[in-house]
C-alpha cells in the first residue's frame, strides 16, 4: 500500500545536474586516435583545453585538422556536383567499402581529379559545341544576306537606268556587282567583310562605334537569332548574327579590335556559296558527332557521380568524425617524451564505468602494450553542468537553457518547467477544439518518432519534431483550459449542465425558462441568483455573446494572471531556498530568501488575497484603489477601498515590512561578503608577516646538515626556512661543515680554508663590519689551493640554474650590469649551462693578500699584497700596489695571462659590493630599487668562486631568499603580471644606464 | 459546498494518477513523473478554482442581452 503511494521524491531525475569528476587520462600516443574515437562514441567526456595558450596552428595535430578540412572541402565539392546533376544522395549508414583515413584521402583525391578532368572535358566539348552552333548560325544568316544582296543586285542591274537604289545593301559600284558567286573578291578588290555573333544588347553600341571608327565607311547587316549558348560563359544570351563590310586593311584592323572589345565572336565565312554549303554540311556532321560525344561524356560523368553519391554521406560522416577526433586531440597535452598524451576531462560520476569500459575495449582493439590510465583529479574548479536527459525531457531542458544554465548541482528549474511551460501556453491558447487538433499532430509526431528520427527533416518541421513532447503537453493542457474557458472552436459547450444564470422576471428567478435568450422577450433579465452554486466547471456558457462577456472575462483573466504570476514567483524563490540549503548558504537564506518572500507577499501576496477575498464576498471594492492608497495614504482606508475591518492597520504593517525588506535584501549580504573577504585577506597577510618577523635572521641551512642542526634553530615557533638562509657548499656534491654562522670551513676539490659572509641587515653578521660604509655584503676568504689554478680562470660571481623566465638579452644585460659593479673585466654567459656572470678574482676582489704558509695574517688584518703571486704588480721600490692599482693592472688580460694561484701560498681575499642587497634581494642602482626575486626565479643568489676553465668550485655560498624558495606564493611558476610590468619599466631604466656607461 | 466537491475531484484525480504511475510506469526512478503529475494537477485545480471563485459573485450580470 505504501508502495502504491510512494512518490519517490527522494530521487528525482533532473532535479540536480549530474555529479561530475575531473579525471586525467594518460593515453599512449600510438593509440591516442582510436581511444579518443572510442570516447567520442561514448560522448560523456568534456575535455579541458590544456593548450589554451596555443593558437590553432601551433597545436600538435593542426596538420591533421587541416587535412580533414581539405577532405571536407572535397566532399562539399562532390556534394555540389551531385546536387547539380540532380542525383539522390545515398543514405546508407555504412559505405560499401570502409576506407581508413589515408585511403579515403587518396580516394577523394583521385575522385576529385577525375571529376575535375571530366568537368574540364565536358566544358571544352560544350564550348566547341556552342561555337559550332554559332558558326552554323552565321553560315545560315550571313549566307542569306549574300543571297539576298545578290538577288537584289541582279534585279537592280536590270532597271538601274531609271531608279535609284533604295536598299542600302545593294552594291553601288558597278564593278562591285557580283555577276556570279565567287567573283566578288576579284571585282571588289579591297572590299572585305567580317561575320560573327554579338549579344543583342551590345549591337547598337557596336554599330555606332564601327561607324565612327571607319567614318561611316562600312556597312553592317544584322539578323536576330534568338537565345544562343555563349561559348565562353555557357550562358544563354540573346544574340545577333552580323556581317560588317568594310574597305581597306586599316578598317579591317579597327573592326577586328572593336569586335574583340565588344566580345563579338567572329567566324570564318567563305564567300563562295558552294563552299558555304560544303562548310555547312561539315559543321552539321561535326555537330552531330560532338553531340554524341557530349552525351557519352555526360553518361560517364553521371556514372562517376552516382558512385560518389552512394558513399558520400558515409564519407562525410567519417571525415567529420576524424576532424572531431583531431580537434579533441589538440586539447591534450603531449608529455616531453612524446609517448604519452595527457588529457583532462570532466565525466559524470555515473558514466565512469562506461568510459572505463570504452577505454578497455579500445585498448584491446589497438593491442598496444600500454593501456590508457584514467585517474581522478582533485580540483577546485567549478565542474560543468550536465543533465542526463531523455527524449521526453530533452526539449524542456533546452527551453530552460535558452534562458540560462544552472550552476553545478543547483536545482534544475526544468523539472517544474515541464509542467508549467505548457500550462502557461494553454492558459493563453485554451480552446478545446484547437487543442484536439494540436493533440492529433503531437500524437502523430510521437507515434512516428522512430521513423522520423531517422529522416532528414527540414528546418521548420525539424523544430516542431524536436519539440514534439512540448507540443503534446501543450495540447493536453489546452484541452483542459479549453474546457475551463468553455470554448470549442470559440463556441460554448454545455458539458456540465445548464447555465447557473436564470431568467429573472420581476425579481423572481424563473427555473422554467430554459432558453435564456428568450428571457428579454418575456420581460425579464438574465442574471445569477445570489447564493446559488455557480457553474461547476469553467466559464458559464451564458456569458457567450453578451455585452458583459468581455468585461467579465477580461477582469477574470487579468486576476488569474496575477494569481498565477505570484504563485510562480513564489515557486522560483522557493527553489532558491532549496539551493541555499543544499549549499549550506545560511547567509543567502537569511539575507536574500527571507526578505524576498516578505517583499513579494507583503505587496503582491496581499493583492492576491484581496482578489480572492473580493471574489468570495462579492465586495465591490476597487482593488486598484486599495493598492494605490495603500502607498499614498497609509493608515487610512476610505469607502471605495474598504475590504475588511482592520485593513488599515494590516496595510501599514505590510507596507513597513516591505520597506524594511528592501535594504535587508540589498545591503547585508554584500557587506558581509566583503567583510569575510577582508578577513581572509587579513589572515593571509598576518601569515605573511609572521614569516617576515620570525625569519629576519640569518639561518644557515646546509642541506646535509639541516637535520643535525634542527634543534639548533632555537625557539620553537621558528619558521624553518627564513627569509634568507645561507647554504654553503663547496663542490656541488660535498658540503661544508658547521655553517650556522657567517663563518664556514671549506674543503673543496681545489681549495681548503675558511670563509666569512657578512650581509648587512642580517643579525648573524657583525654590524661593525658595515659601520660607516656603503657596502651591503662582504665576503672574506682565506684559502690554500690544492692544485694550481690559472689566475684568469678563477672567478667570483653568480651562477644560475633555473630556467630563464626573462629574455636572454635581459638576463645578460642584468648580469653585465651587476658584474660591472665588481670589475670592468667580466665573464658573462647567459647562454652557457649553467649560465653565469663572473669576474676574475684578481680583478674583482678589493683585497688580495698572498703569503707563505705560516706567515699568513688574520683574515681581516690582512693588507693588500699580491707580490708573491704577481711579481709584475709591484709598485715603486717593490712596495705592494694599492688595491685599486692592482685591480686596474689585473683588468688587463695580458698582465695576468701566465699567473697561477699556486698551492704553495695562502691567499686571503676580501670582496664587497654595495649594489645587490642580499638580505632583501634588491638590486640598488642609484635611486632605483629592483626586486631580484622574480628575476632569480627560485634560484639562490650566490657567492661562488669557481675555476671557469675546468668547472671546479673553490666554494659556493648560496643565499636563499624565502621568496625564491616559495615561488608559488608570488604567483606560481614565475613572475606575476604586476611584477612583469614593473620589470618591463626596469628594463628600460637598466638599458639606459648601460648605454650611458 | 460544491467547491469542495470539485476540489475533492482533483484530489481523486491526483490519487488515480499516482497509482497509475506506481503501477504502470517502468522507470527506475519515479520521482520526476510524480512531480510532474502533482504540479499539473495542482495548477489545473488552481485554474479551476480561480474561474469558479470568479463566478461566485459576479459584479456584472449577463443581463444586457445578446
Amino acid at each position: 500500500m505504501a508502495r502504491l503511494f510512494d512518490l519517490g521524491l527522494s530521487n528525482v531525475e533532473l532535479w540536480r545536474s549530474e555529479e561530475m569528476q575531473l579525471v586525467q587520462l594518460m593515453v599512449p600516443a600510438e593509440s591516442a586516435h582510436d581511444t579518443i574515437g572510442a570516447l567520442g562514441d561514448v560522448g560523456l567526456l568534456q575535455f579541458k583545453d590544456l593548450n589554451a595558450e596555443k593558437s590553432a596552428f601551433q597545436r600538435t595535430y593542426a596538420n591533421q585538422v587541416k587535412r580533414s578540412d581539405e577532405m571536407a572541402r572535397k566532399i562539399r565539392f562532390f556534394h555540389d556536383q551531385v546536387e547539380k546533376a540532380g542525383l539522390a544522395l545515398g543514405i546508407r549508414p555504412l559505405p560499401d567499402k570502409v576506407y581508413d583515413m589515408d585511403e579515403l584521402e587518396a580516394k577523394l583525391e583521385e575522385l576529385e581529379a577525375e571529376m575535375l578532368e571530366v568537368n574540364g572535358n565536358s566544358e571544352r566539348l560544350m564550348r566547341s559545341y556552342s561555337e559550332l552552333v554559332e558558326l552554323q548560325l552565321v553560315l545560315e544568316k550571313a549566307g542569306s544576306f549574300f543571297d539576298q544582296a545578290r538577288m537584289d543586285a541582279q534585279s537592280e542591274n536590270l532597271d538601274r537606268s531609271y531608279s535609284v537604289p533604295e536598299d542600302m545593301g545593294a552594291p553601288l559600284l558597278e564593278s562591285a556587282l557580283p555577276v556570279s558567286g565567287g567573283q566578288v573578291e576579284n571585282k571588289a578588290g579591297r572590299l572585305g567583310f567580317v561575320a560573327g555573333l554579338i549579344s543583342q544588347d551590345k549591337i547598337n553600341g557596336f554599330e555606332r562605334l564601327l561607324f565612327r571608327a571607319t567614318r561611316g565607311n562600312m556597312f553592317l547587316r544584322r539578323s536576330a537569332v534568338g537565345s544562343v549558348k555563349d561559348p565562353a560563359t555557357g550562358e544563354l544570351v540573346e544574340k545577333m548574327v552580323f556581317v560588317v563590310f568594310y574597305a581597306g586593311e586599316r578598317a579591317r584592323q579597327k573592326i577586328l579590335k572593336i569586335c574583340e572589345a565588344y566580345g563579338a565572336n567572329r567566324y570564318p565565312f567563305p564567300e563562295d556559296p558552294s563552299r558555304q554549303r560544303q562548310m555547312h554540311g561539315e559543321v552539321t556532321t561535326r555537330l552531330r558527332e560532338l553531340h554524341h560525344t557530349i552525351e557519352t561524356g555526360d553518361r560517364h560523368r553521371e556514372g562517376v557521380l552516382q558512385q560518389i553519391a552512394f558513399n558520400l554521406d558515409a564519407w562525410a560522416g567519417q571525415v567529420r568524425r576524424e576532424k572531431a577526433i583531431y580537434h579533441t586531440l589538440n586539447k591534450l597535452s603531449m608529455d616531453t617524451s612524446k609517448k604519452v598524451l595527457v588529457a583532462e576531462a570532466w565525466v559524470p560520476v555515473g558514466a565512469k564505468p562506461r568510459v572505463v569500459e570504452a577505454l578497455r575495449q579500445s585498448a584491446e582493439a589497438s593491442s598496444t602494450r600500454v593501456s590508457t590510465v584514467l585517474q581522478p583529479l582533485v580540483t577546485g574548479d567549478q565542474p560543468p553542468t550536465y543533465y542526463r536527459t531523455d527524449n521526453f525531457t530533452y526539449s524542456f531542458q533546452a527551453i530552460v537553457e535558452a534562458y540560462g544554465v544552472a550552476r553545478y548541482r543547483e536545482v534544475n528549474p526544468a523539472v517544474y518547467t515541464i509542467a508549467t511551460f505548457p500550462f502557461l501556453f494553454a492558459v493563453m491558447f485554451g480552446d478545446f477544439g484547437h487543442g484536439l487538433l494540436m493533440l492529433a499532430f503531437a500524437v502523430y509526431l510521437v507515434a512516428n518518432e522512430r521513423k522520423l528520427l531517422r529522416q532528414q527533416l527540414d528546418e521548420i518541421f525539424g523544430m516542431l519534431f524536436g519539440g514534439r513532447y512540448v507540443i503534446l503537453l501543450m495540447s493536453i493542457f489546452s484541452i483542459f483550459t479549453g474546457i475551463i474557458y468553455n470554448e470549442f472552436f470559440s463556441i460554448p459547450m454545455s458539458l456540465f449542465g445548464r447555465s447557473a444564470a436564470r431568467c429573472v422576471i420581476d425579481g423572481v428567478p424563473r427555473q422554467e425558462v430554459t432558453d435564456l435568450r428568450s428571457c428579454p422577450e418575456l420581460g425579464g433579465t438574465v442574471s445569477f441568483v445570489r447564493g446559488a452554486p455557480p457553474y461547476p466547471f469553467g466559464v458559464d456558457p451564458v456569458w457567450h455573446g453578451t455585452k458583459a462577456e468581455l468585461p467579465f472575462l477580461n477582469s477574470m483573466k487579468m486576476k488569474m494572471s496575477i494569481l498565477l504570476g505570484v504563485v510562480h514567483m513564489n515557486l522560483g524563490i522557493m527553489m532558491s531556498l532549496y539551493n541555499n540549503n543544499y549549499f549550506k548558504d545560511r547567509l543567502s537564506t537569511l539575507c536574500e530568501f527571507v526578505p524576498q518572500v516578505i517583499f513579494l507577499n507583503a505587496l503582491f501576496g496581499y493583492l492576491c488575497i484581496a482578489i480572492v477575498y473580493k471574489w468570495i464576498t462579492g465586495a465591490t471594492t476597487d482593488l486598484y484603489h486599495v493598492m494605490i492608497y495603500m502607498f499614498l495614504a497609509p493608515g487610512t482606508v476610505d469607502e471605495a477601498g474598504h475590504l475588511f475591518s482592520g485593513q488599515a492597520a494590516l496595510q501599514v504593517v505590510l507596507l513597513l515590512v516591505a520597506f524594511v525588506a528592501v535594504p535587508w535584501m540589498l545591503l547585508p549580504k554584500p557587506l558581509i561578503l566583503k567583510k569575510r573577504h577582508e578577513a581572509t585577506l587579513r589572515a593571509r597577510s598576518a601569515y605573511d608577516s609572521v614569516d617576515d618577523e620570525e625569519s629576519r635572521g640569518l639561518v644557515a641551512h646546509g642541506a646535509s646538515t639541516s637535520a643535525g642542526h634542527g634543534g639548533g634553530h632555537g625557539h620553537g615557533d621558528h619558521f624553518d626556512f627564513g627569509e634568507v638562509s645561507i647554504e654553503g657548499h663547496s663542490g656541488l656534491d660535498r658540503h661544508v661543515n658547521g655553517i650556522n654562522t657567517f663563518a664556514m670551513e671549506i674543503d673543496s676539490d681545489i681549495a681548503v680554508g675558511r670563509i666569512e659572509v657578512h650581509v648587512r641587515g642580517l643579525k648573524s653578521s657583525q654590524p661593525e663590519r658595515f659601520a660607516g660604509k656603503k657596502r651591503v655584503s662582504i665576503v672574506g676568504a682565506q684559502v690554500r689551493f690544492k692544485k694550481p689554478v690559472a689566475a684568469a680562470d678563477l672567478c667570483i660571481g653568480q651562477e644560475m640554474f633555473s630556467e630563464l623566465t626573462v629574455p636572454v638579452w635581459l638576463s645578460e644585460a642584468l648580469l653585465t650590469l651587476a658584474a660591472k659593479t665588481l670589475s670592468s673585466t667580466t665573464r658573462v654567459s647567459a647562454r652557457s649551462e649553467p649560465r653565469y656572470f663572473m669576474n676574475p678574482v684578481l680583478a674583482a676582489c678589493q683585497l688580495i693578500n698572498v703569503a707563505r704558509p705560516g706567515e699568513e695574517p688574520g683574515m681581516w688584518e690582512a693588507a693588500e699584497d699580491a707580490r708573491l703571486m704577481l711579481p709584475g704588480a709591484a709598485g715603486a721600490g717593490g712596495a705592494p700596489l694599492g688595491a685599486d692599482e692592482r685591480r686596474k693592472w689585473c683588468d688587463v688580460p695580458a698582465n695576468i695571462a701566465g699567473a697561477v694561484f699556486s698551492p704553495d701560498y695562502v691567499y686571503t681575499f676580501h670582496c664587497w659590493q654595495h649594489y645587490v642587497n642580499l638580505s632583501s634581494y634588491e638590486l640598488a642602482i642609484g635611486p632605483l630599487r629592483v626586486d631580484c626575486a622574480p628575476v632569480m626565479h627560485r634560484s639562490p643568489m650566490q657567492i661562488t668562486v669557481k675555476d671557469v676553465g675546468t668547472g671546479a668550485y673553490a666554494f659556493s655560498v648560496m643565499l636563499w631568499h624565502e621568496r625564491a624558495l616559495y615561488g608559488a606564493r608570488a604567483g606560481a611558476g614565475g613572475i606575476d603580471a604586476g611584477k612583469a610590468a614593473a620589470l618591463g619599466r626596469l628594463v628600460n631604466g637598466v638599458r639606459g644606464l648601460l648605454s650611458r656607461s | 459546498m460544491s467547491y469542495w466537491i470539485g476540489t475533492l475531484c482533483f484530489v481523486a484525480v491526483q490519487i488515480i494518477v499516482t497509482l497509475c504511475i506506481n503501477l504502470f510506469s517502468k522507470r527506475s526512478s519515479k520521482g520526476l513523473p510524480h512531480i510532474l503529475a502533482i504540479t499539473s494537477v495542482v495548477q489545473c485545480w488552481f485554474m479551476w478554482t480561480i474561474v469558479y471563485l470568479a463566478h461566485k459573485n459576479p459584479l456584472v450580470q449577463p443581463a444586457g442581452g445578446h
